[in-house]
């Protein structure tokens, strides 16, 4: 019992008090300083902003050729990416290496897919460029839906890089660590994340800047190939849709629209709602490639709602339950 | 002989009557054994009184309190050589700052375990970056927390290796739900290329 009193007397006295005052004075100076990758970088580089505002010049204009590999779900390709930005115009060519032979290629708003045998179906997914999801920094600079942070610094394909975390307000949707080119602000690597678990991977392993030579020649890489647009597939007017989004997750706009389908982004993620007559399909909820796919009976009429996109499943179920047909 | 070694061991112990007691003493050789009859009536009277309470009273008791701190502090004082000051600091500044510190730590470790967020927290649910799978990115990324990051990737995909769900449909659904899919993809892909807004108005929320 002494023992126990000869301990405790220390702790009564204010002397111990102060030190865990100290200590803790210290400890909360230690949290909110930084680290000492980051103090390395300069102010400019400190601020978030200033990277997502790189990062969104650079997908278009720098000019560059790499090959990067993407892991969505069970599925994991590896791509070549030749990128050029000539004349205000996007020029790219975007080869598959695994699997069929596939080059897309890219030239302003025309898209178009070779195929190098004949045989194989035309009907596959399409990646369209070595960013999933596309940063918008139009979209995002105004919002307060994500919390950037710079986070440190780290080294993707033999480069210097800087990481971010893109951290959503709410669990409402996915969030991001970003690596970006130091010198660049491409991005060489991202992570979508849902509290924990990686949906998808992208992964530059090789990369080169400052390319100036030309892309070759598509007429005559191609030749015998299949061929097919893309564009004309996708790039559809902006019609009114026959239905409405009674609710969507806070910052999420229209971006593009058709009859049977109206496409949101936050600026950081997207997902798309389709709405369309025929054959019902059954009440589902479930996650493909990383990507949440919810579909569910229109109420009211005869047609069935499908939410694709980067979303968890319970913002998703939650959309569809919003959705309602427009009686004109 | 042995008789009387058992008689005075019972004696001791306090297992004989006052009869039997006052037997075995006239049956000794009292002159010889009485101081030490005495000492032990003595010794038995003061442990009787022990196990029955406190011999002292309160007022007692804090006397001898008070005088047993007197002697330890002289004791202290008497002893401040050299060799006694560095321990009295140690007992006075050291241990309470130990003390302080292993609370702290364990405060810490605590609330970094319990909160897998870093950075801003968000409004609903604490929404993080960081992991229930153990995924986590720290400022510095340390070459351990790297090989977290990048193991994790593998862990994570298996786990999300398609749905049965999906595998039990019939061949059309799947193929409208890829289409679906696909579609979706390529809007992403060229609005990538094209980030502008169309003048379709939000939706009425």
């Amino acid at each position: 019992m002494n023992q126990i009193c000869q301990f405790w007397t220390p702790l009564k006295s204010s002397r111990w008090f102060k030190s865990l005052a100290v200590l803790m004075v210290m400890l909360s100076a230690a949290a909110g300083a930084e680290t000492p990758e980051i103090t390395a970088l300069s102010e400019d580089e400190r601020d978030p902003d200033y990277w997502i505002a790189k990062m969104s010049s650079s997908l278009l204009r720098e000019n560059y050729r790499g090959v990067f590999a993407l892991a969505r779900g069970h599925q994991f390709s590896s791509l070549e990416v030749d990128h050029r930005f000539r004349d205000e115009v996007v020029q790219e060519q975007l080869t598959q290496l695994n699997g069929p032979l596939r080059r897309i290629v890219r030239e302003g708003d025309h898209i178009r897919c070779y195929h190098e045998s004949e045989n194989t179906s035309l009907n596959h997914s399409v990646l369209l460029g070595p960013f999933s999801q596309s940063f918008n920094a139009l979209l995002q600079a105004e919002s307060d839906n994500y919390v950037v942070k710079v986070i440190g610094r780290d080294r993707v394909a033999g480069r210097e890089a800087v990481m971010l975390t893109v951290q959503p307000s709410a669990n409402d949707r996915f969030g991001f660590v970003l690596w970006l080119d130091r010198s660049k602000g491409l991005l060489l690597q991202s992570h979508m994340v849902d509290r924990g678990r990686i949906l998808e991977v992208l992964q530059f392993a090789t990369i080169e800047f400052d390319v100036t030579t030309e892309l070759e020649d598509t007429d005559m890489l191609h030749q015998g190939w299949a061929v097919h647009s893309l564009s004309e597939e996708v790039l559809t007017a902006n019609e009114e849709p026959t239905f409405k989004v009674k609710w969507t997750p806070r910052g999420y706009r229209v971006v593009s629209a058709n009859k049977h389908r109206i496409h949101f982004s936050d600026g950081v993620s997207d997902f798309s709602v389709f709405v369309e007559q025929g054959r019902e399909l059954p009440k589902l909820s479930t996650e493909i490639e990383g990507r949440s796919i919810v579909t569910r009976p229109l109420r009211g009429r005869p047609g069935q709602i499908t939410i694709v996109g980067a979303l968890p499943l319970q913002t998703a179920e939650r959309l569809a339950e919003s959705v309602e047909p427009i009686i004109f | 002989m042995e008789d009387h070694k058992e008689a005075w061991s019972a004696f001791i112990d306090g297992e004989l009557s006052e009869l039997e007691e006052l037997r075995l003493i006239r049956q000794s050789d009292f002159a010889q054994v009485s101081p030490s009859v005495h000492r032990w009536a003595s010794v038995r009277e003061h442990l009787r009184s022990g196990r029955q309470g406190s011999a002292l009273s309160s007022k007692g008791q804090a006397i001898l309190n008070q005088r047993i701190s007197h002697a330890l502090d002289a004791e202290v004082s008497a002893g401040g050589s050299q060799e006694a000051e560095p321990n009295r600091i140690i007992r006075r500044h050291v241990v309470p700052f130990a003390a302080a510190a292993s609370i702290v730590l364990a405060l810490t470790v605590g609330l970094l375990l319990q909160s897998p967020s870093y950075g801003p927290s968000g409004n609903e649910s604490e929404s993080s970056l960081l992991a229930e799978n153990g995924y986590e990115v720290r400022p510095t990324a340390s070459p351990v927390v790297q090989n977290q990051i990048n193991s994790a990737p593998q862990a994570a995909m298996l786990a999300r290796a398609e749905s049965s769900e999906l595998k039990a449909l019939d061949d059309e659904t799947q193929a409208r739900l890829r289409r679906y899919l696909e579609e979706h993809d390529r809007s992403v892909g060229l609005r990538a290329s094209n980030p502008q807004f169309v003048g379709y108005p939000a939706p009425t929320k």
